[in-house]
């Protein structure tokens, strides 16, 4: 008959405070009961476990406890210490209590826990635990420190939709030493509305996974909800993509970036219901100037929505570069019985200067639409109070059929607050 | 002088004094400002007597600032100070992972109006993704689809590719280790898998005739495109071959190009042997196998 010896499998390296469950494969009869002897490597003569359990199972849970369970027996209580290294055997009792042959003896260190954490996610929820995001990429920093050396040997990185999908599995790291920041970078923070497949998206939960494991085979594992808030502003900047007969794909990038200046103590916004900036505030004399970045030939069209204008002053100037300039400048005048605002538009060019000025209007805090357009050889000039009547006019032909309204109808008839 | 004055709400004119200038430079001040809003008009782009600023940004759109907590009045709500590059991303549509195509150095703002083509390109749904690098850090993706499909045979290089849809054949097989080893007294032999290749290899023949920019045949230089296309392909340098069927391969060239002449002088045969050597959905070896330059921070692993 041939000599049957459990094979006791490999064992990872594992927290001592913690313990860890030793499997093994045995072919001969039904095991009933065994027996796990654990000596220390550097000397052998030292058992530092040594208990039976009654299980049929082919598993042994190491037995961290002094108070014996059901069905255990502790010859040698548990002694485990982290950072040293140990040899494991293992002994088969069947039905009728037959011991076997001692199996093969395992080496296995013993490690404290490593440190194994996302550092980055800073604004935390504490009732959900989720953690938001407000950049449009993801930079990932997880902190990994063994305090007895032990090198982390491999880790990635996956994403989980907030239902357990699978989104993402990065390839691969390797790691170097014992106390490392690993990094990655989830890209591709898209709107919603731009990007209906995949891509993560805003105020949308994700699970973010780290796992790794070290040189010796402990498994680790970091995780962490987020949600990416989107920040005010943002990127429309236009990307074209063209098929081209050459077989190739022409891609195209229309960034538009103006250079802006803002000549004042601080901007001040005017805020909506839901405290969001919507308008700023220029009326204590603060001006923001343009430059760099467009150039605005003929035929084009300016607009600027505006209200609360200071009488007296120029709201609005354009220049050039071989000196013509426009500006729009806002004027009231106050009479006994009746008083009446209008807008100027003055164009200079040497010596020469056009004024053309607008209709009167009551003087009332309305919010004035003022177009200037430079078409065909002529400028023509606007101005529209954003009332009732205007929208009207707007909507009955005027101008072109099917103007959005878009924002202009946002909060503008109501006061809102300055925010410094 | 004054030209004229509007009643409420219409408009008035006054002539463009002289030679027709742009416009460089806006300033304002002394009010509350909601919008501004300059563009060209342009009918095949949108109304020209539109008043009002349509939300969204298009080709013809000079500055639109919103006032929404910044003062930025471009379509990016940066500064060109803290960008440095602007990467080009692609991937397949329902895919999820970004593959870095290009990473362009951004210094001024006309760096930032640029147009790359990307010949390596797989066949379908495609989205591209233009993304500025802002304090180092990658800001929000712009993003456009595309539908790519093209016929016939592609051997592309980084500098240059040749095409053709005239008799392409393509045999290929699945390459991995497999080790068979007999033993003397057994019936069968022990079968080993040992190492993680895992490639393609294969033949095509092809007749690669030149088109012009109207996809022509240009057949006043048959013979001089036929030596082209094999010095092309004895050159070693790695190549991406791709077919109208979907594949798609980084290849070299391993056995050497033969061309054969069977039914017309005219008509040449070009045929050679190619193995796999990387993946060209992998950033590393797009990279290290020249075909692209991309910085290696910026590569998708």
């Amino acid at each position: 008959m041939p000599v049957i010896k459990p094979v006791l499998n490999k064992i990872n390296a594992f927290d001592a405070e913690q313990g860890t469950t030793l499997t093994f494969s045995w072919t001969g009869p039904q095991a009933r009961k065994n027996r796990i002897v654990i000596r220390e490597y550097d000397s052998p003569h030292r058992i530092v476990y040594d208990c039976t359990q009654e299980t049929m199972a082919l598993k042994h849970v190491l037995h961290l406890g002094e108070i014996l369970e059901s069905g255990v027996s502790q010859a040698v209580p548990y002694a485990l210490e982290n950072g040293k290294r140990y040899l494991a055997s293992l002994q088969i009792f069947d039905t009728y209590n037959n011991e076997s042959e001692t199996s093969n003896e395992a080496a296995f260190y013993c490690f404290a826990a490593p440190v194994f954490r996302f550092t980055n996610f800073t604004n935390v929820d504490t009732a959900t635990s989720i953690a938001k995001v407000t950049f449009h990429s993801i930079y990932l920093n997880v902190k990994y420190a063994q305090e007895d050396g032990e090198v982390l040997s491999e880790y990635k990185f996956r994403l989980y939709d907030y239902t357990g999908k699978l989104l993402l599995e990065s390839g691969t790291f390797y790691g170097s030493t014992a106390d490392d920041e690993l990094q990655y970078t989830l890209g591709g923070v898209t709107d919603t509305a731009k990007d209906e497949f995949g891509g993560i998206q805003y105020q949308t939960c994700y699970r973010i996974v780290c796992q790794g494991v070290t040189v010796h085979g402990m498994n680790i594992q970091t995780e962490q909800k987020f949600v990416v808030h989107k920040d005010t502003g943002g990127v429309g900047a236009l990307v074209t993509a063209q098929s081209l007969p050459d077989c190739t794909i022409a891609v195209s990038s229309h960034f538009k970036i103006v250079n802006a200046d803002f000549s004042g103590q601080e901007e001040h916004y005017l805020l909506d219901e839901n405290q969001k900036p919507y308008a700023i505030d220029l009326t204590g004399g603060d001006t923001i100037r343009y430059f760099e970045g467009f150039q605005m030939k003929p035929p084009y069209s300016l607009t600027a929505i505006g209200r609360a204008f200071v009488p007296g002053e120029i709201l609005l100037s354009c220049a050039g570069p071989a000196g013509e300039a426009f500006a729009v400048s806002y004027h009231e005048k106050r009479y006994s019985l009746i008083s009446k605002a209008y807008f100027l538009l003055e164009i200079r060019k040497g010596a020469i200067r056009y004024l053309l000025r607008s209709g009167y209007f009551p003087i009332q805090d309305l919010w004035y639409i003022i177009h200037i357009r430079n078409e065909k050889g002529f400028y023509t000039f606007r101005v529209l109070p954003q009332n009732e009547m205007a929208q009207e006019q707007f909507l009955s032909g005027n101008n072109a059929p099917g103007i959005p309204m878009c924002s202009i109808g946002k909060n503008r008839t109501k006061k809102g607050g300055l925010t410094a | 002088m004054i030209l004229g004055f509007s009643p409420m709400g219409s408009a008035i004119t006054a002539p463009v004094l002289g030679h027709e200038e742009a416009v460089t430079e806006v300033l304002f001040s002394n009010g509350i400002f909601d919008t501004l809003y300059g563009t060209s008009l342009n009918a095949s782009i949108k109304p020209v007597d539109q008043i009002l600023p349509p939300e969204a940004w298009d080709e013809a759109t000079h500055f639109h600032a919103r006032f929404n907590g910044t003062i930025y009045c471009g379509n990016a709500d940066f500064g060109v100070d803290n960008t440095t590059n602007i990467l080009v991303k692609r991937r397949k549509k329902g895919e999820f992972q970004w593959f870095t195509l290009f990473d362009i150095p951004a210094a001024k703002a006309e760096d930032y109006t640029f147009t790359v083509h990307d010949p390596y390109a797989p066949k379908g749904d495609l989205e591209y993704a233009v993304v500025p690098i802002i304090n180092g850090f990658e800001s929000e993706y712009s993003i456009t689809g595309i539908h790519y499909d093209f016929q016939g045979l592609l051997l592309i290089e980084k500098e240059r590719s040749v095409h053709t849809i005239l008799d392409v054949a393509i045999t290929e097989q699945k390459n991995g280790p497999v080790g068979i080893l007999s033993t003397l007294e057994g019936k069968y032999p022990f079968v080993f898998y040992n190492g993680e290749n895992d490639y393609y290899s294969g033949t095509v023949s092809a007749t690669f005739i030149e088109t012009d920019s109207q996809n022509e045949f240009r057949m006043n230089r048959l013979h001089e495109h036929y030596r082209e296309v094999l010095n092309f392909l004895s050159n070693k340098k790695p190549k991406i071959l791709k077919y109208e069927d979907g594949r798609l391969r980084l290849i070299s060239i391993t056995t050497p190009p033969s061309d054969s002449c069977e039914e017309h002088p005219d008509k040449h045969t070009i045929s050679f042997g190619f193995t796999e050597i990387a993946d060209p959905a992998s950033n590393e070896d797009m990279n290290r196998c020249g075909f692209l330059d991309v910085g290696e921070e910026w590569w998708v692993k």
